[in-house]
């Protein structure tokens, strides 16, 4: 007895030792890795997404949204356990819109176990869906963009891919303003996935929202501008046409439209992917005898010349054995420089051109370093703008640069090529040439409205620079409104405005050397009310590939008609009213 | 033993505030159910709670749930006023169709 009471407290012992040893290698040694696996069962991380700032456009203004956010589902189906018929039945009726397969591909292969069959499905469609209680017909909830004004301005606004970032336009370039900061949720949670607040390691870090930014652009100009050019090219041969709206007193963007412009919900349907691009900005270009107004508000600065000053126009002039020629031929002779401008002749800019070398016979290495700091340093052409947008900084060739035949760059360069620019440059450029002479930056964001939506102004920048005096300044408009005065052979101006502006037809390059059989037009103006400042500056630009598209005969009237449509929209009064 | 009783009556004689006590312990058993009820007790409390704070963190998920639908809702709204005003509404609203363009604007004279 005393013997098997004996084994039964030994074995006891033996037992309760094991356990203890048991115990021990689990709380002590395993500890780390024991904790670590209870958490990963009752310790939920996952991330607070921050929600993505709106884009507002302005009316009368005052902020109204253009994009904005909306819960959406996309609709999953397993090919496996998915009835065909039924599926597409019932699913294909609710969701025709949204659809991105077809039925045919997504049961083409009955071991798939996922496929997308449609995307942003609304919250009333995802609700239908749900309540049909479909056998392998999933529904992921997510977010995506909205777009309350369809296609206006999607070339500038950009768009956001799959992935939640954005993509070109004010969508990529102040996607770090717009998508905030995600945050983060650490937390035990019970059976049903409900976060319990017992244990020490919650951690509940709140996101921080993007901002909701307001661009500069007025939501009803911005249309209309777009819809002009629309109808405009109806009547063209060209499909390709960009306009810009400043205003030149403050560089601030009114419209910046581009036609053809896409859908940015549906943004992967489309099919010539430069649509994304904002030529605008981001497309460097030859503008052509636009220049020749920074050329010759050059030469009027330093003093070298006045609108009356005359040259001898032999319709050529040759240098670095290149002759250098003027598109129009007429007007031989002793001629003066408004007239050069008025009839845009080569040989007037290149004049202008010597003439800031303080000769009338050669281009010195003087002159080109005057054009260089009058082009590069005072107007900013052939550099960032500094605009909240994705630019191209295009390309200016330096005044003691290595290239073959310098003097006859330097010669082009007065008249808009061998040199790339943006119109972005151009038009802010162009800005302090008619304002006074007053470079702005220019600028596309008003403020950013607040979570309270309140709507918070930027602080108004004033001029970077000078570029050229008031006097420089007046005497460039009028050679400009004499410039588009002689020549209205197709623009119609109302009375009562001053509005002058330049053409400027780009030869393309093919094969290496300068066609006329593909050319990029483009015009650009300033009006407003006669005998003040100006009030808009539009400058346009049409391309087509394999066309041949001119500055007068097809960008002007452009203008003409956008130039007037503005006056309407902003309601600028004419003198004396 | 006379003087014995003798000096212990003398004693009470001479400090009347001496009181006898008689030993009164709890046992064992009395004790260790105490204890057992003590920490059921406490145990008790301990899941009340718990579970009163699990209660708080159902309603916490529940109200978490109706903001974010009243949330979403109000996306909706937004969107479905943006898309309401916007000018491409506008644009193709049966009033917009009716009307006529303007091709020339008129300014009061002062």
């Amino acid at each position: 007895m005393q013997k098997r009471v004996w084994l039964f407290r030994a074995g006891f012992i033996l037992a309760m030792l094991l356990i203890a040893g048991r115990l021990f290698r689990i709380q002590i040694l395993q500890h780390d890795s024991w904790i670590a696996k209870a958490e990963e069962m009752h310790i939920v991380q996952s991330k607070i997404p921050a929600t993505r700032g709106e884009i507002y456009m302005l009316e009368n203004d005052e902020p109204v949204a253009v994009v904005l956010n909306q819960s959406s589902w996309t609709v999953v189906i397993d090919p496996q356990t998915a009835n065909p018929e039924k599926t597409e039945k019932i699913v294909g009726e609710l969701v025709k819109e949204q659809m991105v397969a077809k039925w045919s591909d997504i049961f083409a292969n009955r071991n798939l176990r996922y496929y997308v069959a449609a995307r942003n499905v609304t919250r009333d469609v995802a609700k239908k869906i749900r309540e049909e209680e479909l056998t392998g017909v999933y529904l992921i909830e997510g977010n995506s963009r909205v777009y309350p004004e369809g296609e206006t301005g999607s070339t500038m606004l950009g768009f956001v891919n799959a992935e939640g970032e954005g993509q070109y336009g004010i969508e990529g370039a102040l996607n770090e303003e717009l998508a905030g900061k995600d945050g983060l949720l650490k937390t035990v949670t019970d059976v049903n996935n409900v976060a319990l607040s017992i244990g020490d390691d919650n951690v509940r870090v709140p996101a921080e929202d993007g901002k909701n930014i307001v661009l500069t652009v007025d939501r009803g100009l911005e249309r209309k501008i777009e819809n002009g050019i629309r109808d405009y090219l109806k009547e063209k041969s060209a499909t390709h046409a960009s306009a810009l709206v400043m205003d030149p007193r403050t560089g601030r963007v009114l419209a910046m439209a581009t036609v053809p412009t896409y859908d940015a919900t549906n943004y992967a349907r489309v099919e010539d992917g430069s649509v994304y691009v904002n030529p605008v900005t981001e497309v460097a270009y030859e503008p052509a005898s636009i220049c020749k107004t920074f050329a010759f508000a050059a030469a009027i600065e330093e003093g070298k010349m006045t609108p009356e000053t005359t040259y001898y126009n032999p319709g050529y002039f040759t240098i670095d054995s290149q002759k250098i020629e003027n598109a129009y031929k007429g007007q031989l002779g002793e001629i003066t420089m408004q007239t050069a401008l008025n009839y845009s002749l080569n040989t007037g800019s290149m004049t202008a051109l010597m003439l800031l070398g303080g000769s009338t016979q050669e281009i010195t290495a003087k002159a080109r370093e005057t054009l260089y700091n009058y082009y590069y340093e005072r107007f900013g052409l052939g550099k960032y703008t500094g605009i909240e947008l994705y630019e191209s900084p295009g390309t200016l060739v330096g005044p003691h640069d290595e290239v073959y035949g310098l003097n006859a760059f330097y010669a082009n360069m007065t008249f808009g090529q061998n040199l790339q620019l943006s119109m972005i440059q151009v038009a802010a450029a162009f800005s302090s040439v008619v304002n006074g002479g007053n470079y702005y930056r220019p600028t596309i964001v008003a403020g950013e409205v607040t979570k309270d939506g309140e709507f918070v102004r930027s602080e108004q920048e004033g001029p970077v620079r000078r570029t050229i005096s008031e006097e420089t300044s007046a005497t460039m408009r009028r050679m400009l409104y004499g410039t588009r005065n002689s020549r209205r052979l197709y623009g119609i101006d109302k009375t009562g405005y001053y509005i002058g502006g330049k053409t400027g037809t780009a030869q393309t390059i093919i094969d290496g050397a300068y066609s006329f059989d593909e050319t990029v037009a483009s015009y650009i103006g300033y009006g407003g009310t006669e005998g003040e400042l100006p009030e808009y500056v539009i400058m346009v630009k049409i391309w087509e590939k394999g066309q041949k598209i001119e500055g007068e005969k097809d960008a002007m009237p452009l203008f003409d008609k956008l130039s007037n449509l503005t006056i309407d929209y902003l309601k600028i009064r004419p003198k004396g009213v | 033993m006379r003087n014995q009783y003798a000096s212990r009556y003398a004693s009470y004689g001479r400090n009347q505030n001496i009181v006898r006590h008689s030993s009164r312990t709890l046992g064992t058993i009395t004790v260790s159910l105490t204890l057992v009820l003590i920490v059921v007790l406490l145990a008790l409390i301990y899941v009340t709670q718990g579970a009163k704070a699990t209660g708080y963190d159902y309603d916490i998920s529940r109200v978490d749930s109706e903001i974010a639908e009243l949330q979403a809702q109000k996306e909706d709204l937004a969107v479905e006023q943006a898309r309401l005003t916007s000018v491409v509404a506008s644009e193709n609203s049966e009033v917009a169709a009716s009307m006529e363009n303007a091709s020339v604007a008129g300014y009061a004279q002062e």
